[in-house]
């Protein structure tokens, strides 16, 4: 069952919609813990200081903005806080564009909004009003205490919001200079075989006949490892011993200190 | 009549049937008894309070305020068979240790509150001592009239000993040896109990006396200041207790100071995001002086055990150190504890 990862309201005009944010797109990624080889035992990470080579408590660390090389401007999280754009939970819409002016390289992270029960009306109406109008509406919020560009989109009944990359983000072609080769025109046989090339493998797009192969021979060398009891289980980190020092380090404890009171 | 029956003969106790739940009988925060000699001294233990109930089938253990925790602690399954065809009831603590042997309550809070997967995976890596100290029902009786001094033979006879749960001694008498010996080991002290008091259900009395190393006490988390770096994680919490309700108005809940140390960097982030669960816009507390900064405000549901030393003046903790959450209490319980004789 997935869990919204924020509320807000859709916001234009007089409009306001509350809605649920959830995403669209789920890690299906294979994730590992990091081991010792030796002993199969999960590995701790630390931070430490190499000027005195003291591991370094998390409210000792500070952050510092690079200004030229090893000199640093330290910024504290009170001055950012000061800064951060005010939390108002509105998806503000500020313009409808049509959607195919939209290069796709704009696009982040998918999300759909789901309308809450009061809201249902409204939402719906906006659906039908976009799909009408072939509009997309380009909106910005404030997610805790960042600051996105979205596209809101129809796609069947629902509203997804898609987080954009701002335009300082995209990084032109012209910096690809040199890179990018200069075009040769084509004679009209090569142009009229490479067409052909793409004749053949013309297809409609149906996504669900790509696997990610990698991830299924992963799961299933890992499958067969764990069939063939091919696996590791770290042996219980015997503190035991610990727990019997303790003990036997009152009784000592205690024993001394029956000593120096009869004296 | 169960296999260790002949416990109980010639003590004067009481055929019932065995009770679901118990109240936790608690001790007052007191310095050493001038009359040492009526009491027995056993180490406090810092981790979990935890009561056992065994009916000769089903294990089961609660905490004090009758959270089934059972789960949790999977290698302390093995009671069961240890104590088979018998049908007991036990009082004890569940401690866990940090590398160097000392007892650690920060430690064991990484076990709190688990479900038994992940409980499984912790258990090596931070295995947990059940520490014995009472035994309240036995083989159909009850033993809760009995005084301490035969409960605790009833204990002993018990002989529980094992990797996972011992039956620390009790020393008749000797408070300030035993006192020495915990203080030398890094205890948070111990606890004096009347030699011949009967276990008194859900009352805190002077029949069992709390004689602390260092101060600590549990506080309500009312809210927090995020950390310098900018994460999203605490820097310091807001504390308070509930003061002393006054006649025509419910308590409120009073401002006791900030602590910033004793974290690990796990724990800024968690408490980070289970505070955010919580928070409000308004402040719990009565009385909270003006904060420059970010400080945000939490419903007050979240309890904390802060060790210190001493309160300032201004009626504010000095130097204090964050040792973990408390599941096992609830926020309105939370009070300013101060010592009686």
């Amino acid at each position: 069952m997935p869990r919204a990862i924020w509320s807000g309201s859709i916001s234009f005009g007089l409009v306001n919609i509350p809605v649920k944010v959830y995403s669209a797109v789920k890690d299906t990624n294979i994730h590992f813990h990091m081991l010792h080889e030796k002993d199969g035992v999960r590995v701790r990470q630390q931070i430490v200081c190499p000027l005195d080579d003291e591991q370094v408590d998390r409210d000792q660390v500070v952050k510092g903005y690079e200004i030229s090389p090893e000199q640093y401007v330290t910024v504290t999280s009170d001055e950012l806080g000061e800064l951060a754009p005010k939390a108002s939970r509105t998806i503000d819409i500020l313009d409808f564009v049509s959607v195919s002016e939209i290069d796709p390289v704009y696009y982040q992270h998918p999300y759909y909004l789901v309308p809450d029960e009061q809201a249902r009306k409204a939402y719906g109406l906006l659906v039908s009003a976009m799909k009408g109008a072939g509009r997309v509406g380009i909106s910005k919020f404030v997610m805790r205490d960042k600051e996105y560009l979205a596209a809101l989109r129809v796609r069947g009944d629902v509203i997804i919001l898609e987080t954009m990359h701002f335009a300082d983000e995209i990084v032109g072609t012209a910096d690809l200079e040199g890179e990018v080769p200069e075009l040769q025109e084509p004679t009209d046989r090569e142009l009229k075989i490479a067409g052909q090339l793409i004749d053949m493998l013309a297809a409609t797009f149906d996504p669900e006949q790509y696997r990610n192969d990698y991830n299924d021979s992963v799961m299933d060398l890992i499958r067969t490892k764990a069939e063939g009891k091919e696996y590791v289980m770290p042996p219980p980190v015997k503190e035991e011993g610990k727990v019997i020092d303790i003990m036997s380090a009152l009784e000592k404890s205690l024993a001394r200190a029956r000593e120096a009171k009869s004296v | 009549m169960g296999t260790r029956s002949a416990l109980i003969h010639g003590h004067d106790t009481v055929a019932v049937a065995m009770p679901s739940h118990i109240r936790p009988m608690l001790a007052l925060l007191s310095e050493m008894p001038a009359d040492e000699d009526r009491y027995a001294f056993e180490y406090k233990w810092d981790g979990i309070r935890a009561f056992t109930f065994f009916d000769g089938h089903r294990l089961r253990f609660e905490t004090r305020n009758q959270k089934d925790i059972t789960r949790a602690y999977p290698e302390l399954a093995e009671l069961a068979p240890r104590l088979e065809g018998s049908s007991v009831i036990l009082d004890g603590e569940i401690v866990a240790f940090d590398t160097v042997g000392h007892p650690s309550f920060g430690r064991l809070q990484h076990r709190l509150g688990l479900t038994e997967d992940h409980a499984t995976s912790l258990q090596s890596e931070i295995p947990v001592t059940y520490m014995l100290f009472d035994a309240l029902y036995l083989e159909g009786h009850s033993l809760l009239g009995l005084p301490y001094t035969e409960r605790r033979e009833i204990l002993e006879a018990l002989a529980l000993e094992s990797e996972h749960w011992k039956t620390p001694p009790s020393y008749y008498r000797e408070g300030g040896p035993v006192l020495e010996a915990a203080r030398e080991n890094g205890l948070e002290g111990v606890v004096a109990k009347r030699l011949d008091s009967p276990y008194r259900q859900g009352l805190r009395t002077h029949e069992w006396r709390k004689i602390k190393l260092v101060q600590s006490q549990e506080f309500v988390i009312g809210g927090w200041t995020p950390i310098s770096t900018g994460a999203h994680a605490i820097g310091a919490l807001l504390l308070g207790y509930y003061e002393v309700p006054q006649a025509g108005r419910p308590p409120g809940l009073v401002f006791a100071g900030k602590v910033g140390t004793g974290f690990s960097e796990r724990d800024r982030d968690a408490l980070a995001h289970a505070l955010d669960e919580k928070r409000r816009d308004t402040s719990p507390f009565t009385d909270l002086p003006g904060e420059k900064g970010v400080v945000y405000f939490a419903e007050p549901d979240l309890v904390g055990e802060v060790e210190y030393r001493g309160w300032t003046n201004a009626g504010h903790l000095r130097q204090p150190s964050f040792k973990g959450l408390r599941i096992d209490k609830q926020p309105t319980e939370v009070v300013k504890e101060e010592i009686t004789s």
